[in-house]
């Protein structure tokens, strides 16, 4: 039961230790090392990717717990001298520099209010420290998609579903698109953003949407077509 | 009593058998994280929130706070309770990780649903099973079983209030999934080292069987969550067709089980 074990559907509980004598691998979400032994310290799906010899818990939860380079959607909760506080769903509120946004100078500050929605990059996530975020490419200076959020939505949901939602073989967004016309940005926070050309579609979309994580990936169609006729 | 009936109790269990246990997980909305568990008509709902914003006053800068509400099936929080939140702090307070998530709160509620005996394992084990649930990180997962001490010197595990009324002596343990050390011992009554002792075997035997019965339904549990999700999956016949490159989807279904046993060595 040595590597071959990894390709395998493993669930651990907390306390379990991995069968993994590896020397380099990469621990991810879920794993610690305690001395020379790998420990689940959550629990769910063990997962492993060859590439980089990674090692991770899939698993499903509510609260929103911040990580370097997640993109996520918060609401502005205060201005201050340098920067604006955030609402990010997690512990503490996160904050978002004046200059962390595309074409900001000294002189050409952002303007926004408190209670905007920003769709954001996070920059920096430390246990001991607040969470920093950004709305812009540092390597190219551009937005990137990120910035404010205008008109539509948000609608919360489990962050498993917003993981889900982010990786592109997941069809309920494809198929939802079929029918109804919608812009949408997705925050590992568990906050999704809709916006419909009519008030109706948005509610529709976000519906379909939240009902899509009890359904497996196979009846996705069926799900928007639900949704679709109840209208 | 006839001595005749001496191994039998009044719900017809042995002296060392447990009642029917029951597992829910997420069956409320609005938290972090919640489960309920019963042993027969015993029953606690836990729910967890966080790791959360904690307020100034008990902010802790190395560490999570961990906060615990125990809530009795009718009126305000008694001397009791208070007891029972303490206990329960204790215990988890050694398993949550909580130096991975400084100045958070870890808020845990333990509302009794029903009481009919053991409350205080019944919502340990409750507890346990919401935090794997909120996904706060564990060193373990722990189970507890209480037992008594009878007027004859019979030791009987998982007592309902009929029996515990009766009882000369109670016992609470909890233990760890890692070595199955105690991490909680709650004495009440007057007892004899043997009879301890006693308590403490049938106890320890009785946690490994809750243990394994939370390992194989959630084991299930996270199996059908994943298998779901990822493939194109038909409940109805167990088989589908994988998505992903890294998954062998027939060694999902068969082999499942056989790892988890493998696991507990």
């Amino acid at each position: 039961m040595q590597q071959s074990n990894a390709h395998r559907l493993q669930v651990v509980l907390p306390g379990d230790a991995l069968p993994v004598y590896e020397h380099k691998l990469k621990l991810g979400p879920g794993l610690i090392q305690d001395e020379d032994q790998i420990i689940a310290v959550k629990g769910g799906v063990l997962k492993h990717q060859p590439a980089g010899n990674k090692y991770w818990v899939e698993s499903n939860q509510r609260r929103y717990v911040a990580a370097t380079g997640d993109p996520i959607i918060g609401v502005i909760t205060q201005k201050g001298g340098e920067f604006f506080r955030v609402d990010i769903g997690a512990a503490h509120s996160a904050v978002l520099s004046y200059y962390a946004f595309e074409n900001a100078t000294k002189r050409y500050r952002p303007n926004h209010d408190v209670g905007t929605l920003i769709y954001a990059r996070i920059s920096q996530a430390n246990k001991d420290m607040e969470p920093e975020l950004e709305c812009v490419n540092p390597a190219t200076g551009r937005a990137d998609g990120y910035g404010e959020l205008k008109g539509g939505q948000v609608a919360k949901c489990s962050l498993g579903l917003a993981r889900r939602l982010l990786e592109t073989e997941t069809p309920i967004l494809k198929d939802l698109g079929d029918h109804i016309p919608f812009e949408t940005a997705i925050g590992l926070n568990g906050r999704i953003w809709i916006n419909a050309d009519t008030t109706k579609n948005t509610i529709v979309v976000i519906n379909a949407i939240k009902d899509s994580e009890k359904y497996p990936e196979s009846q996705s169609r069926q799900v928007v077509s639900n949704h679709l006729s109840k209208w | 009593m006839a001595t005749l009936n001496a191994t039998v109790r009044e719900d017809k269990r042995n002296f060392a058998q447990l009642r029917p246990i029951h597992i829910t997980q997420d069956l409320l909305q609005r938290v972090d994280g919640s489960a309920e568990f019963s042993f027969g008509s015993s029953s606690v709902i836990c729910s967890i929130y966080g790791p959360a914003e904690v307020k100034i006053r008990d902010e802790k800068l190395d560490k999570a706070t961990i906060e615990v509400f125990v809530r009795p099936v009718i009126g305000t929080p008694g001397t009791k309770d208070k007891t029972d939140e303490f206990n329960l702090r204790t215990t988890f307070e050694s398993v949550i990780m909580t130096g991975l998530h400084p100045r958070t709160l870890i808020q845990i509620v333990a509302q009794v649903k029903h009481d009919d005996g053991s409350i205080l394992a019944t919502a340990i084990n409750a507890t346990c099973l919401a935090l794997i649930d909120a996904g706060v990180p564990m060193k373990a997962i722990i189970t507890a079983v209480t037992c008594i001490v009878t007027q004859q010197g019979d030791v009987l595990v998982d007592p309902t209030s009929k029996e515990a009324e009766e009882a000369v002596s109670t016992h609470t343990f909890a233990f760890d999934s890692l070595f199955f050390n105690a991490v909680l011992c709650e004495s009440n009554g007057i007892f004899t080292e043997k009879q301890f002792l006693e308590s403490y075997v049938l106890c320890k035997s009785g946690a490994n069987q809750i243990y394994e019965k939370i390992r194989e339904s959630l084991g299930h549990k996270f199996q059908i969550q994943y298998i779901s999700k990822t493939l194109h999956f038909d409940p109805s016949t167990m088989t589908g067709t994988a998505t992903t490159t890294d998954i062998e989807p027939r060694q999902i279904v068969d082999d499942g089980d056989q790892e988890e046993d493998m696991e507990l060595e």
